[in-house]
């Protein structure tokens, strides 16, 4: 009997603590005259949706479809004996999509990259006589839009060449560490010819690789740096300028004014952190420009971004004016939690 | 009125103190932290309504899930595969409406109809072939995220074209995890708060409640007086996955109709989290449903309060952690005092 009293009472009691101390705080603005500014990265159909309708206010595009292919040729060309690349960083090109310029032929073409469908192994067929190639391409992750481009540029080059299988092999969780060191010792177990891997980590896949490269293995890294100086190349974007662009526009649209939020993602893939050091190294050179938040982050994937970006929109609602976020689920996240305050609306600019 | 606890917990006519504390315990740790936060804050908007609704809508999908891993638990398993499950259901429910062409409300009950099916599947693996509950749904977590993903393609199941403006999910559907809508919560809080109700009601007052409670007090004890034990197990299993069902669909609509197979990982341990944190024991035979809700908020607060108090990410991760073992390790010396 008196347990369910002492229930009650202590339901009771939490309640009147939460209605008396909150009452009468809401009454804030949630927009202070000025629309929100929202910079994001990479693309999904629902992002091209929100870039259209103009909730979002530009995306930096990367251009995975020649990532995976240069990726798979650099590689290749390699295993065939051929000259090594002249530079060691081969940059893929980035460039900012904006609800003016997404109708032009070059942005629709970076927003709408082919994706590859399928998670098998594709076999292309063999030169009679010649050898193939078996080739692992080892993403960050599959589920993003990001990785299926990079897996049709990595069966382009392989059509392209024709004497080159890729096998796909990616962890299943974002970002699993563990498990892309795994796929690698496997790689190398299942003597595969040659690696092209986006590692999820720059420093503890190190090992790994150079583990394969010693047995012979060459490996070609894409997306995110290593620190190594033993693969054949590099191959990605300049993701430190795709920072600065983001937030050039963002200084750009806030008039060089304003108090913005920088949602991260977790710390480990040095893509990212290229990115956020190249938003924050401009932002650095508007000083009327101050954080609100840049210390939150995103976790894995869009629903946990989510929850971070509810938790951030509730505690600076009325107050924030510029948003960035580094990546497709950040992003993703943040938009659907801005939709949710009704910080943003279609059409708004 | 039925005492909440387990039996043996506080049938005597004096007032303990210690069963004071359990009962009011975890709605005692939620307080302690709110005004913990409420001091530290930076700002002034942790307490605001808004905030606190924000805070209700982001507890659902874990409370929904906590909720069928409480009578799963309570019964002495344990099921380790409700987050993927949810994924799968999530997935399948916006392939439904993307391939099928199904009306939302068919895809949904698809979606929480796999999950009790998984959760049936995991009884038989259980009770049919004696496979350790923590195995077996080791396993199943397994193959149902495999399956989520390979149904998907590995990729965003999109159930309505973003690209469409005449295809998208109704009002209702789109805002039902929306912190703003419904008054004073959002619809997807009302249905929790129903569930909880709903779940507290079989376990404590129906015959199959006592039965799930006296299989995990002591199972030799009920198979002895003749309980259908192995029918129970599959009952809680199937209701685990009805739970991880319908927690998907919360999901789906808070992906705003978008089916992620990787979304929800380590959904299962944040709902065992709320579980003991509530004072439930993992052991069996007690479990507070109240207390499981209040469990699952506890972990959104911290989330939440860490925002407001302007601690980084990292820290939360320590924070929740370090309270979780801290809920456990009073919940031991209130039972060895009691």
């Amino acid at each position: 009997m008196h347990f369910g009293f002492a229930r009650a009472l202590g339901l009771l009691l939490f309640l009147l603590a939460v209605a008396g101390c909150g009452g009468g705080r809401e009454s804030k603005p949630t927009t202070q005259g000025r629309p929100l500014t929202f910079i994001g990265f990479d693309a999904n159909p629902q992002l091209i949706a929100a870039l259209k309708s103009g909730e979002l206010q530009g995306v930096v595009l990367q251009h995975p479809l020649l990532m995976g292919e240069t990726g798979v040729k650099t590689l290749v060309r390699q295993l065939e004996g051929g000259e090594a690349p002249a530079e060691k960083t081969i940059s893929t090109g980035e460039v900012l999509a904006t609800p003016e310029n997404m109708e032009s032929p070059e942005i629709t073409d970076r927003l709408n990259p082919p994706k590859a469908e399928h998670s098998e192994g594709v076999t292309a067929a063999a030169k009679p006589g010649g050898k193939v190639w078996r080739v692992m391409v080892i993403p960050k992750g599959t589920s993003h839009e990001f990785w299926k481009s990079i897996h049709a540029g990595a069966l382009k080059a392989a059509q392209e060449l024709g004497n080159v299988e890729i096998l796909w092999q990616g962890p299943t969780v974002q970002d699993d560490i563990d498990q892309q060191r795994q796929i690698i010792e496997n790689a190398v177990a299942s003597k595969v010819d040659g690696i092209v891997l986006a590692p999820a980590d720059s420093r503890a896949l190190v090992k790994p690789v150079e583990g394969a490269i010693a047995k012979g293995i060459p490996v070609v890294i894409i997306d995110s740096a290593l620190d190594s100086d033993k693969t054949v190349a590099f191959v990605a974007t300049d993701n430190y300028r795709g920072g600065v662009l983001a937030a050039e526009r963002l200084a750009d649209l806030l008039g060089k004014k304003g108090k913005i939020i920088l949602l991260r993602y977790p710390p480990g893939s040095a893509a990212t952190r290229d990115r956020e050091k190249g938003f924050t190294d401009t932002i650095a050179k508007f000083p009327d420009i101050t954080y609100l938040s840049q210390d939150q982050d995103s976790g894995p994937d869009a629903e946990s971004a989510r929850a971070a970006s509810q938790n951030l929109l509730s505690r600076y609602r009325g107050e924030v004016e510029g948003i960035f976020c580094p990546n497709e689920s950040s992003t993703q996240g943040m938009l659907g939690a801005l939709r949710e305050a009704g910080m943003i609306k279609k059409g708004s600019r | 009125m039925k005492s909440i606890e387990a039996p043996g917990a506080g049938s005597g006519r004096r007032i303990s103190w210690r069963g004071v504390i359990s009962a009011v315990g975890p709605v005692l740790a939620l307080l302690l932290i709110t005004l913990l936060f409420a001091m530290i804050q930076r700002g002034d908007s942790f307490l605001t309504p808004y905030n606190w609704r924000t805070i209700a809508v982001q507890t659902v999908i874990t409370g929904t899930t906590a909720l069928g891993l409480a009578i799963v638990i309570v019964a002495g398993g344990i099921d380790l595969s409700v987050g993927s499950v949810a994924a799968l259901a999530a997935v399948s429910a916006g392939m439904a409406i993307r391939d099928w062409h199904c009306p939302l409300e068919i895809a949904l009950l698809i979606g929480v109809g796999i999950g009790v099916l998984f959760g049936l599947f995991n009884g038989f693996l259980v009770v049919g072939l004696r496979v350790v509950p923590f195995i077996a749904t080791l396993g199943t977590m397994n193959i149902a995220r495999g399956l989520a993903k390979r149904r998907a393609g590995n990729t965003m199941v999109y159930a309505y074209d973003p690209n469409d403006p005449l295809a998208a999910a109704p009002e209702w559907f789109d805002t039902f995890l929306h912190a703003d809508a419904g008054w004073p919560f959002a619809p997807g809080v009302w249905i929790l708060i129903l569930l909880t109700v709903a779940t507290a009601i079989v376990l404590r007052l129906t015959v199959l409640g006592r039965h799930w409670l006296a299989l995990g007090s002591n199972e030799g004890a009920a198979r002895l007086s003749g309980l259908p034990v192995w029918r129970l197990k599959v009952s809680t299993y199937a209701v685990g996955g009805l739970f991880a069902g319908l927690a998907g669909m919360m999901l789906f609509a808070n992906g705003h109709a978008v089916g992620n197979p990787v979304s929800a990982v380590g959904l299962e341990l944040q709902a065992i989290a709320a579980v003991v944190i509530g004072g439930g024991s993992l052991g069996g035979g007690r479990v507070s449903i109240l207390g499981t809700l209040v469990g699952a908020l506890i972990i959104t607060v911290l989330k939440n309060g860490c925002v407001h108090a302007e601690i980084a990410s990292e820290t939360q991760d320590i924070l929740i952690g370090a309270i979780i073992i801290a809920a456990v390790a009073v919940d031991r010396w209130r039972r060895q005092g009691a």
